[in-house]
């Protein structure tokens, strides 16, 4: 059973800006989608869509195979929404503002004190119960908006941008926390522009660009794209000596250093990974280089930047099919 | 508890905290008590002082009344969708638990000091009394449905302009034009007597009680199509 249908899914705005071009999306029931793009992609317009907070110009929602529209109370009261905004009534204070959630989705009292008890715990607010929303810091109200979308035990979660002014323990918090929910079969959206986040906790990913969805598939799909891997590598020695080395025994690789101690390896194309990565470290090792840490580098970044990159060729190529794409630069001037 | 009932007892609590609707209230129950004194000194009959408290709580409370509604859905794009709406309700739900929220509180403001007022002069008052229990009655409900016209004229207006500053000057300016034009129409002539028209003679119980019943029955009418309207215009925009 599909959580969500969008078929040819079109929203201008009155001022005509184009917000969502003929968008087709359907997401799966217990899916982690991660909705990414550029600001200004579309993604809080689809999320407002699906909720049935904005009107569609053309094309149709479905959500649980129910069509959704602003008359979808019922429909909504399964659905948890955390706003990118950080709209709250600002006469209240957290205690207030959760009860009141629970009250508008109609949860029992017994029920409401019991999940308001437990997730003004979860999100660690309870020293900031009952201080007004106004004066909560960035990250509180986006910890207080996590537990107003979970109050009515959602089925379907709308998350626009969750890991937005977190520390970095919040962030871990949140993503760890999206990973039990979805465990516990929801289904969950998740628009963001924070990439490694979506890497994460994701299982599809929809790119949005200019209103118009570009990719839709698996993070592995995605990143196939680019047939390349990159490693991080953070050293502490001669690394100017190590980097020579390898510019001259391996002219496979392509190396340059990021950082003051830290070098970006490229992979070639269709080989061994675990073959090259160990010629690499063997040099690392002959040269005396300590190693401090390893990781993979930029690679949903890169994969992002990649179909952005395409799409805008596809672009090019319709509106000047008599121009090569290495013109497009006179498009910038 | 639904969430219709929940968002009108939200909203009421929000009236009970506003410091407008203690200022008004402060303002004209010292206006009430002042128009009751002045009934007991002066030898003017009560009718025509009655009828100038409650002339003037319609011209001056009218602006107070189109504050109170305007305000009623907040401005901020987005906020009413992502704060309320998106917790299970339907819109109509939202702008109907508004609009009884504000009628209430605008009605209670209004019957909390002229139904005092009026029973005071009505008991109290001596030779000078002329007032009768179905004109107050009658009166009092005039009024009070053309301040329930206003609240929901002004939430029509505030739903389809989606600014409550435009709603305000707009309901504002037609407001009051048309009270002015209303008060012309009706003046015998343009005198301080003239311009109450025939609200003396209404409290006085001077009054065809089917006629009053049919004008109050219309106001009722155009009521329920200026909330009709209210609740379309509000359903069509993006929440």
């Amino acid at each position: 059973m599909n959580a969500v249908e969008a078929i040819d899914l079109t929203k201008i705005y009155d001022n005509r800006l184009i917000a969502l071009n003929r968008t087709n999306l359907t997401i799966p029931k217990g899916t982690v989608y991660g909705l990414i793009g550029s600001n200004g992609a579309g993604k809080t317009t689809t999320l407002r869509l699906i909720l049935g907070l904005n009107r569609p110009t053309a094309g149709t929602v479905r959500v649980f195979e129910e069509p959704v529209g602003p008359n979808s109370g019922k429909l909504r009261s399964r659905m948890g929404f955390l706003s990118q905004t950080g709209s709250y009534p600002p006469h209240l204070n957290p205690i207030s503002y959760l009860d009141f959630i629970g009250r508008l989705f109609g949860v029992p009292p017994k029920e409401r004190r019991a999940r308001l008890s437990a997730l003004i715990h979860a999100v660690e607010l309870l020293p900031a119960s009952f201080q007004r929303i106004e004066t909560l810091s960035t990250g509180m109200k986006t910890r207080l908006g996590i537990a107003a979308s979970l109050i009515n035990d959602p089925e379907l979660l709308l998350w626009d941008e969750p890991t937005i002014g977190l520390d970095p323990t919040g962030r871990k918090y949140t993503l760890d926390l999206i990973k039990a929910l979805k465990s516990e079969g929801k289904t969950i959206i998740l628009s963001t522009h924070i990439l490694p986040d979506a890497d994460q906790v994701c299982d599809q990913i929809g790119i949005l660009n200019h209103g118009k969805l570009i990719f839709n598939g698996s993070i592995t799909e995605m990143k196939k794209l680019i047939h390349r891997d990159i490693v991080d590598l953070a050293l502490h020695g001669n690394i100017q000596g190590l980097l020579n080395s390898l510019d001259a025994e391996e002219p496979d690789l392509s190396c340059e250093q990021v950082a003051d101690d830290v070098i970006r390896v490229a992979f070639r194309n269709g080989r061994s990974l675990s073959n090259d990565l160990n010629r690499v470290l063997d040099a690392v090792s002959r040269h005396g280089v300590g190693i401090l840490s390893i990781r993979s580098a930029g690679e949903i970044e890169d994969a992002f930047l990649k179909h952005l990159e395409d799409d805008q060729l596809r672009g090019f190529s319709r509106a000047y099919p008599d121009r090569e794409p290495s013109d497009m630069g006179f498009l910038k001037s | 508890m639904g969430p219709y009932l929940t968002i009108l007892f939200d909203d009421l609590t929000i009236m009970v905290k506003s410091w407008l609707v203690w200022i008004w209230l402060l303002v004209t129950t010292v206006s009430g008590v002042a128009a009751v004194l002045v009934g007991a000194a002066f030898t003017d009959p009560a009718s025509f002082i009655l009828s100038w408290g409650l002339t003037l709580y319609l011209a001056l409370g009218s602006f107070v009344v189109i504050v109170i509604a305007a305000n009623a859905t907040p401005p901020e794009q987005g906020y009413v969708g992502d704060a309320i709406i998106s917790r299970g309700l339907t819109p109509a739900q939202y702008v109907l638990a508004k609009m009884t929220s504000r009628l209430f509180t605008v009605i209670s403001l209004f019957l909390a000091v002229t139904i005092p007022a009026s029973l005071a002069m009505l008991y109290m008052l001596g030779e000078t009394n002329d007032l009768s229990g179905i004109g107050i009655t009658f009166g009092l409900m005039h009024i009070a449905f053309a301040l329930s016209a206003l609240v929901i004229l002004t939430m029509m207006l505030s739903s389809f302009f989606g600014n409550s500053m435009v709603s305000s000057v707009v309901a504002l300016l037609g407001w009051y034009t048309l009270m002015g034009l209303y008060a012309l129409s009706q003046a015998r002539e343009f005198s301080p007597e003239g311009v109450l028209g025939q609200l003396p003679y209404l409290l006085r119980g001077s009054l065809e009680v089917s006629q009053n019943i049919l004008i109050l029955a219309g106001i009722s009418v155009i009521i329920l199509l200026l909330g009709a309207s209210t609740v379309y215009l509000f359903q069509r925009r993006d929440i």
